[in-house]
């Protein structure tokens, strides 16, 4: 049963196309990294995965991307409402500045429109802040602005954030590039954690970090598909001479 | 300048290029002072000569009768600048922002450029041009000058500033906040209303306030809509006073003491633009270091 | 400062205990082997043959666990010696599992044949020291114990002296065809008891880099054995 499907999907900005032909599939629980070369698309791939594409003008997608069987480019789909279903986590944290750090956790539950009691908000943004793995280190501050946090904190907040809101899937676009090297692996175990109960693609550029974190990696180069396959396979004994070179470093 | 060994001399600056460095900082330092001279020079004769005319009645009376003018006050011209200028903001505020909003948030057609040249046509529009396009919109219309119309024309004046203020500040917000709060799941007129404008929040008031520091002190276009009125007026269909409009009136009598409540007139208009533009240039700084 | 990267060390904890784990396997077979000589005992050499299988998957899988965290995870400092050191310590197991077997088909193509009591004496002496020597070195790689490394070189000597004993003594048979015979072939069984005394020498060398950091030879085949 998979959980997120992509079936010939392209994407251009304007007239520049940048996606060719995409197929991927992962399943749940599982952890799928996409790396490749600056510029390759990897970005733009996964942001066509919660519609967030197409908020640039002039951005364009066709193809399907199939989530729990059902395109989310069909045309009665609320873009809105696959958002939160399918959450996304920054390259640069971005907590939201005029809110505490409850507010920000809780950010997604308080501005959804539903109604929901302030304990119950309170009850959910510590859990989200727990699963993020930052409860311990801010809840004795929870009133203190987001953005007194450090870079990795912030970086925490932002996935609680996300969390909140209990999406079934999680998309984090190189998530920890702007962190220094502790933080980065704190994200990792994070990852590592929350894959039992969320499905998670990764971008990322550092390819240890696909290594160490992934069960499934993508390569692309050129907005296509190069290799598709188990982690320890792409690194280990790949397919194509291409991801052999990008691997070990011979390009990229 | 070191001579023919190559080294490179470590000391101190000297000679002609040392006399040439305390030059330019002095010139620099003089032309600073120079700048700040007209300013201080305004700010203390308004206040010499203003500051003895306020007192109780001049902040309570209307004008006294031709024998005793000292004892009046312009109640009417405060009560009545309130009110125009009150106007003005409840209509200029909403529909500046809103266009601010337009044009930081949707920006980048040809009807986003129609507006954008509109406001800054308007920035630069001369008051008494503004005052003049009222007066024959509203006054003849209306059969009379009133408040309204003085808001109105003021209006034309604050709407640009308020526009094109938090179009700059809400570009200002970072993209990367938009995206953040799209990829939760949030409508995109929720983004900007829950978490694009709070974050502006207090740019978005400085242009309010400099918007109203400027509609303060406009005369013109208030001669031309408002007339003026030496009672306390509070119906907005009526001929209303405005703070300069009573100082331009009374510095052209030949009536000494009208003279003197004209200085404090005076002094109370330049007062209120400087604590508004000084309020907003501290609030900006501030919204600049959270911003960063 | 919270641990990370628990799932990579803890791989690490789990493939330490499986190379002792057959380091202990090793050891058994070749136990077993010795003491199918020393009391006749042909069912115990079968199923040194047969157990032979578990000792090669183990080195199959560490081989294979080995690479993967190599690939994915990229170690250094510690973590980096000690999979050098599983690496090659599993080697040398499976080396020493390869001669349990060769002793017990030694037996086995033997044991018809009358033998030598003061043979199979110094063979069952030589089983008991390169089990020892075994055990001490995967002691010490469990509790990374340089001061127990370090004995093994010398708890080699008394099995090369033991080894060339043998060799003596089969030279006594020499009258006798079919004593001959088994002699010769309990020498070999002598020779490979004394490549699994190697073995467990190479094991410690390798637990001497995982502690120091610095590769040093124990023993060297072509330097002199001290008598």
């Amino acid at each position: 049963m998979r959980k997120v499907e992509i079936v010939d999907l392209n994407a251009w900005f304007g007239s520049n196309h940048v996606l060719h032909g995409i197929n991927l599939t992962a399943m749940p629980g599982s952890v799928t990294a996409i790396i490749g070369p600056s510029g390759c698309g990897k970005s733009t791939l996964i942001r066509c995965l919660n519609r967030m594409h197409e908020e640039v003008r002039g951005a364009r997608v066709e193809g399907k991307v199939l989530f729990d069987g059902t395109d989310i480019y069909g045309d009665d789909v609320d873009p809105v409402a696959v958002r939160r279903r399918i959450g996304m986590v920054f390259q640069r944290a971005n907590p939201f500045p005029t809110m505490s750090i409850l507010d920000n956790a809780t950010a997604g539950l308080r501005l959804s429109g539903e109604r929901i009691q302030r304990s119950k908000l309170a009850e959910r943004g510590e859990r989200a802040l727990q699963a993020a793995g930052l409860w311990d280190e801010v809840k004795d501050r929870l009133d203190e602005p987001g953005g007194r946090l450090s870079g990795g904190q912030q970086q925490r907040l932002c996935i609680a954030r996300a969390l909140a809101v209990e999406p079934e899937v999680i998309l984090l676009d190189e998530p920890a590039s702007a962190l220094d090297p502790a933080s980065t692996l704190r994200i990792e175990e994070l990852v590592g954690n929350l894959k039992e109960r969320y499905t998670i693609v990764i971008v990322t550029h550092n390819m240890q970090q696909a290594a160490r974190v992934s069960d499934w990696t993508l390569f692309m180069l050129f907005g296509e598909v190069v290799e598709f396959g188990p982690t320890e396979k792409v690194f280990t004994t790949p397919d194509d001479k291409r991801t052999e070179d990008y691997v070990t470093g011979r390009f990229g | 300048m070191s001579a023919t060994s190559g080294a490179v001399s470590l000391g101190p600056v000297r000679g002609v290029r040392h006399v040439k460095d305390v030059g330019f900082t002095v010139f620099l330092w003089t032309c600073a002072v120079l700048a700040l001279v007209p300013l201080t020079w305004i700010a203390f004769y308004v206040v010499s000569k203003g500051i003895g005319a306020l007192s109780w009645n001049f902040f309570t009376k209307e004008p006294a009768g031709p024998l005793n003018p000292q004892e009046g006050g312009i109640v009417q011209s405060f009560i009545g600048t309130g009110l125009i200028v009150g106007i003005a903001t409840v209509i200029a505020v909403p529909l500046g922002i809103l266009a601010g909003i337009y044009l930081a948030e949707y920006g980048k057609g040809p009807t986003a450029s129609a507006i954008r040249l509109v406001a800054y046509v308007l920035l630069s529009t001369p008051s008494i041009v503004a005052g003049a396009f009222i007066w024959a919109l509203v006054v003849v219309a209306l059969g009379n000058f009133s408040a309204l119309a003085g808001g109105l024309s003021l209006v034309v004046l604050m709407w640009p500033i308020v526009a094109i203020a938090s179009e700059a500040v809400l570009r200002l917000v970072p993209q990367e906040l938009r995206e953040g709060a799209l990829a939760l799941g949030l409508p995109r007129w929720k983004t900007i209303l829950r978490v694009v404008m709070p974050t502006a929040g207090a740019g978005l008031l400085t242009a309010v306030m400099l918007a109203v520091a400027r509609a303060l002190g406009e005369t013109a276009p208030i001669l031309l809509t408002a007339l003026g009125n030496d009672f306390i007026n509070t119906d907005f269909r009526a001929p209303t006073d405005a703070v300069p409009l009573r100082v331009y009136d009374y510095a052209r009598t030949p009536v000494e003491a009208l003279h003197s409540i004209a200085w404090g007139g005076a002094l109370v208009l330049l007062a209120a633009v400087l604590f508004l533009a000084i309020s907003a240039r501290v609030l900006s700084n501030r919204q600049q270091k959270r911003m960063a | 400062m919270t641990e990370t990267r628990r799932t990579f060390h803890d791989e690490l904890d789990d493939l330490q205990r499986e190379i002792l784990q057959m380091g202990e396997l090793a050891g058994t077979a070749v136990q077993e082997a010795v003491h199918a000589i020393t009391h006749g005992d042909a069912a115990q050499a079968q199923r040194v043959i047969d157990m032979d299988d578990s000792i090669d998957h183990r080195y199959l899988d560490i081989e294979q666990r080995t690479l993967r965290t190599l690939a994915l995870q990229t170690p250094v400092a510690a973590d980096l010696r000690l999979i050098s050191a599983i690496i090659h310590s599993s080697l040398h197991l499976e080396r020493i599992g390869d001669q349990a077997v060769n002793i017990a088909k030694l037996y086995l193509i033997s044991k018809d044949l009358a033998g030598s009591d003061t043979m199979r004496g110094q063979i069952r002496e030589m089983g008991d020291l390169v089990v020892q020597m075994l055990r001490t070195a995967l002691e010490a790689f469990a509790k990374r114990d340089l001061e127990l490394a370090l004995r093994l070189p010398t708890m080699d000597d008394p099995v090369d002296r033991l080894n060339r004993a043998t060799h003596l003594e089969a030279l006594k048979l020499a009258d006798d065809p079919a004593a001959l015979d088994w002699g010769l072939h309990m020498n070999l069984a002598a020779r490979a008891l004394e490549r699994v005394g190697d073995n467990a020498v190479d094991i410690a060398e390798q637990v001497s880099f995982l502690i120091t950091g610095e590769f040093r030879e124990f023993t060297d085949a072509s330097h002199e054995v001290q008598a």
